[in-house]
């Protein structure tokens, strides 16, 4: 029995979801405009740069990740990169999430997984 | 490179709402974006879509997340500010004495100006309906020259004026007279006063003017004839306790008033003044002329007109109306009635017989005083500017040290502006308290007599803090802008530039300065001259050791009988000379004027001359001289038909020599007098006025009684005629004057004129010393390690204080060249304005260049002999 941490209150809108995932993905390279390249490719869809950042500064504000300065490059006009590192907390909840998503999915006949 | 240009706006946009430390990110990723774009859909479509989303970053989640932590840091900061700046006070204290002298003064000296200017603008603006009433002045022409400007008017004008013209709502005379007023009291005996400039007035003052009745009815009190109203002050003086309602009061120990009413003291500014209201009708008991005379002018008349009323059409409508009535009538001598605004009257009405005419002011000069107050002002306030710039040499190395730290522009100018406002605090309270007790000295010293009340006035407030306002905005942020500038690395290193402006305009400044104080002294000087040359100038009538007895004012049989003894008996008391009776007295202006015309020859039209009745003692009582013909004598009984005449008057008549004139017959309103004598011209009034064509006739009068008395004994005389004057004039109290002093009076506005003039050039000499002491010290310093050089390489102290100082006088100089011109001009229309004056010599524009160098040499050596005597190696090691 896994156990999970109380959710209560904590629970996190979908997009908000969505980009905490891809930080956790994309590690060194989980900044605003690359995090925002990867919903636009694989997911097809299209999302301002400015709903990125923001996400990104309440799920900081929250606790579920942090950043640090990052390099600068030539296309950013040497501007420097806010690279974001999920934290425990951040991946307790990923944690969370999934579960509960399997959870549900299991419930749903057409969407059993064969091997899990 | 139109696409640079725009990214460039793009971020200096977004710079704006972007918290600062999520900036560096932002920009980046839109720089980011905006790269992959232009490879994909090329440069232009991409700067679209990099202000697209730029604009989209303009959301709460980023907006909302700049800290507005500025207010608490600057408050904290604020106290360290405080700390800092009294630091420097004390470190730098006599600077900072200097600064805050410099800053009260000129402070304290503007709002006393500026008060008074408030409060001579103010009079007669307590009527509701100030702006609808008007006075009207009375012009009298002859043969097209101007005869006289008089603000009195004749009866008929006011009611021709109602009864005419729908826009005239009200009007009102004021007939004021003089006389000795009693009231019989039960208990505390016969209170009797002399009072003067009681009018007599119509029921419909206080219909025009707000005059305020306490006790009695507006309507009613002054309906009907023998009726006064008293104002609250001569209630208490006559009645004390009792209720003057009812009572009696005489007047001259004949006419008889009730007091049906009492209204409020007439407050200070207000063009008229008066404690006594007597009514209007009384007069039909004596003159019969009191409603319908068109000849007889003596009546202040005013009307209230409708509101907005086109007054100038109305004038036209009232000139055109006279000339209908009476333009047959007044042939020769056109007069004219004018309206004009009870606001003007204090400030810009000279006319003759205004009601307090020692008030009266000149608008003019009231305004300059005004543009001296700004100047006051502002040049104590360039004063500090260029003080506190000078000396922020001092200050550099702490400005740099913050500025290493991190401190930006905005702390450093809020730190130094926190200096300014503190000081600026200090100096207004100071100069409040300075105002506050200066204020009963200065207003006995100018004359200006101010109530005190008035400064409590919530305007007083306003515009303090309005003064203060302006002097932290402009005088505290320059040196602020000044200090912060500089730049940590340089100031640290010990070099700082100056600007080559700031040079200047500090240059300019002092030399105006002193401009400012050669004229000041220039001016007293030549103001102090002519008051002494008018004060001491031969009169051409002897008036010291005079004392003058008011008389009974009324002249009846009786009286011309009892005159003769009366004055018998005053002669038996010791000590006094010779006793004459008059109508007038030098110093007191003639307002018993007439029209008279030689019978043959001279000039056709009447001359407007001044009457005195005199007796025969009047020209050896007064010391004057005869030129030609005699004086009245008792053997000549003719002689009541005769008169004496002035030089001026032989003068005017065309007369070839005064001899000529003996003998000779003129018409005076009816009669025919004969020229018995001639007297040398004297100066009725000051020498501020032209001698005037008077003519003396013989008759009894009861005005004045002039005694010469020998010196010394005053008291014991004046008790002397006490039973003399109880027995012929029992009510009448003894009202006696010394008249010199009554006669220098009319000197007493020049006095004082020249007191404050005074005054004030002390305070722009020192407010300029100031300034010259501050850039000096600055300079000085500047010039510190060239004064070590100079000493080591073998210069005497005194060298180079001759040096340093040198450069200064240059300033000096050229002031002086300013001044001279402008100073020259101004005090020549001053002067000419005087009939006699004193000429303005070479002398004085030398003797205060002169002073005005010396003073400038010893404030400046002050701080060059300083430095000079410096060691010159602390001056070397000095950064």
């Amino acid at each position: 029995m896994t156990k999970y941490k109380d959710m209560g209150k904590e629970y996190l809108g979908e997009f908000e979801e969505l980009v905490l995932t891809l930080v956790a993905a994309l590690q060194e390279d989980a900044y605003g405009a690359a995090i925002s390249d990867e919903i636009e490719v694989k997911l097809k869809r299209d999302v301002n740069l400015s709903a990125v950042h923001v996400t990104l500064y309440r799920l900081e504000d929250k606790g579920y990740i942090k950043s640090s300065m990052g390099g600068g490059t030539k296309e950013r006009g040497g501007r420097r990169k806010r690279i974001y590192t999920i934290t425990s907390a951040g991946m307790a909840m990923l944690r969370a999430m999934k579960e509960t998503r399997l959870e549900l999915w299991k419930m749903v006949p057409q969407l059993k997984m064969s091997g899990l | 490179m139109n696409q640079v240009k725009i990214q460039r706006w793009v971020f200096w946009v977004l710079k704006l709402f972007c918290p600062a430390r999520l900036y560096e990110e932002i920009e980046g990723d839109l720089l980011q974006r905006y790269d992959r774009d232009t490879k994909s859909v090329g440069k232009q479509k991409a700067t679209k879509r990099l202000i697209w989303n730029t604009i989209r970053f303009f959301r709460p989640g980023i907006v909302l997340r700049n800290t507005f932590s500025f207010p608490e840091l600057r408050l904290y900061m604020i106290k360290n500010y405080i700390k800092v700046a009294f630091r420097n006070f004390q470190r730098q204290a006599a600077f900072t004495a200097l600064n805050v002298i410099g800053l009260t003064v000129g402070m304290a000296a503007s709002l006393l100006i500026l008060q008074y200017v408030k409060y001579e603008k103010s009079f007669d603006t307590f009527h509701s309906r100030s702006e609808d009433i008007y006075r009207i002045q009375y012009n009298v022409w002859h043969n097209g020259i101007i005869n006289f400007e008089s603000a009195v008017a004749v009866p008929a004008v006011g009611p021709a004026l109602k009864n005419n013209f729908p826009d005239v709502e009200e009007f009102t005379r004021l007939y004021p007279v003089g006389g000795v007023m009693t009231y019989q009291s039960n208990k505390r005996g016969s209170i009797s006063f002399h009072e003067e400039g009681m009018p007599f007035a119509d029921p419909s003052i206080f219909k025009v003017f707000d005059f305020k009745p306490i006790k009695g009815d507006a309507k009613t009190s002054l309906k009907g004839p023998n009726k006064v109203m008293l104002s609250e002050w001569a209630a208490k003086k006559y009645f004390a306790d009792e209720d003057p309602m009812g009572k009696v009061i005489t007047r001259n120990g004949n006419e008889s008033f009730e007091v049906t009413g009492i209204f409020e003291n007439v407050p200070e500014n207000s063009h008229i003044k008066f404690d006594l209201l007597l009514s209007y009708e009384t007069l039909k008991n004596t003159y019969d002329g009191y409603e319908t005379s068109w000849g007889w002018y003596d009546f202040y008349t005013y009307v209230l007109l409708k509101p907005k009323t086109d007054v100038a059409a109305l004038q036209t409508k009232w000139n055109e109306f006279l000339k209908k009535e009476k333009g047959d009538k007044w042939k020769t001598s056109s007069q004219e009635f004018i309206l004009k605004p009870l606001l003007g009257i204090h400030l810009y009405s000279n006319l003759l017989y205004e009601a307090i005419p020692d008030e009266q002011r000149d608008g003019d000069s009231v305004y300059a005083l005004s543009i001296i107050a700004f100047f006051i002002f502002v040049i104590a306030m360039i004063n500090y500017i260029n003080l506190a710039t000078a000396r922020s040499l001092k200050r550099a190395n702490e400005v740099g040290v913050r500025k290493a730290i991190g401190a930006g522009r905005g702390q450093l100018i809020s730190q130094f502006l926190t200096e300014s406002v503190i000081l600026y605090v200090f100096a207004s309270a100071l100069a409040l308290f300075v105002v506050r007790c200066s204020w009963t000295s200065f207003s006995n010293l100018s004359g200006w007599n101010i109530p005190l009340n008035f400064i409590y006035h919530r305007d007083f407030w306003i515009l303090t803090i309005v003064l203060f306002g302006a002097c932290v905005l402009f005088s505290g942020v320059y040196p602020a802008l000044i200090l912060s500038s500089f730049k940590p690395v340089a100031v640290l290193k010990g070099r700082i530039i100056q600007s080559g402006r700031g040079q200047f305009l500090r240059k300019a400044l002092v030399t105006f300065q002193f401009a400012a104080s050669v004229f000041l002294i220039i001016g007293s000087v030549i103001v102090f001259q002519q008051l002494d040359f008018m004060k001491s100038g031969n009169l051409g009538i002897s008036i010291d050791k005079t004392i003058v007895l008011r008389g009974p004012g009324a002249v009846d049989s009786v009286y011309i009988l009892n005159l003769e003894s009366f004055k018998n008996e005053v002669l038996q008391i010791p000590g006094v000379k010779s006793i004459t009776a008059s109508t007038n007295i030098p110093g007191d202006e003639i307002y018993w004027t007439g029209g008279i015309r030689r019978f043959t020859g001279g000039p056709q039209d009447h001359i407007m001359v001044s009457h005195v009745a005199i007796d025969y003692d009047f020209v050896s009582s007064f010391g004057l001289n005869l030129i030609a013909g005699r004086n009245f004598a008792k053997e000549f009984p003719g002689d009541v038909k005769r008169v004496l005449v002035n030089e001026r008057i032989t003068e005017i008549l065309e007369f070839e020599n005064p001899q000529a004139a003996i003998g000779e017959r003129l018409w005076q309103q009816g009669d025919t007098i004969e020229i018995a004598g001639v007297l040398q011209d004297y100066h009725q009034l000051s020498f501020k006025s032209e001698v005037a064509p008077m003519v003396f006739m013989l008759r009894p009068s009861a005005v004045y009684y002039a005694l010469k008395v020998e010196s010394g004994n005053y008291k014991s005389i004046l008790k002397s005629i006490e039973t003399p004057w109880k027995s012929f004039f029992a009510e009448a109290p003894i009202d006696y004057f010394f008249l010199d002093q009554f006669y220098n009076k009319q000197y007493e506005k020049d006095d004082r004129f020249g007191k404050v003039f005074s005054l004030f050039t002390g305070l722009a000499i020192f407010i300029a010393l100031l300034g010259l002491l501050g850039l000096a010290s600055f300079v000085t310093s500047q010039r510190t390690k060239e004064i070590g050089i100079r000493k080591v390489l073998g210069s005497s102290v005194s060298g180079i204080v001759l040096l340093l100082s040198g450069n200064f006088m240059r300033y000096v100089v050229v002031a002086n060249v300013i001044a001279w011109p402008l100073t020259w001009w101004g005090m020549d229309r001053w002067l000419q304005t005087f009939p006699y004056h004193i000429s303005i010599g070479v002398h004085h524009f030398l003797l205060s260049g002169l002073a005005v160098v010396v003073i400038a040499f010893v404030s400046v050596s002050s701080q060059t002999i300083k430095a000079a005597l410096k060691q010159p190696v602390k001056a070397l090691k000095y950064e």
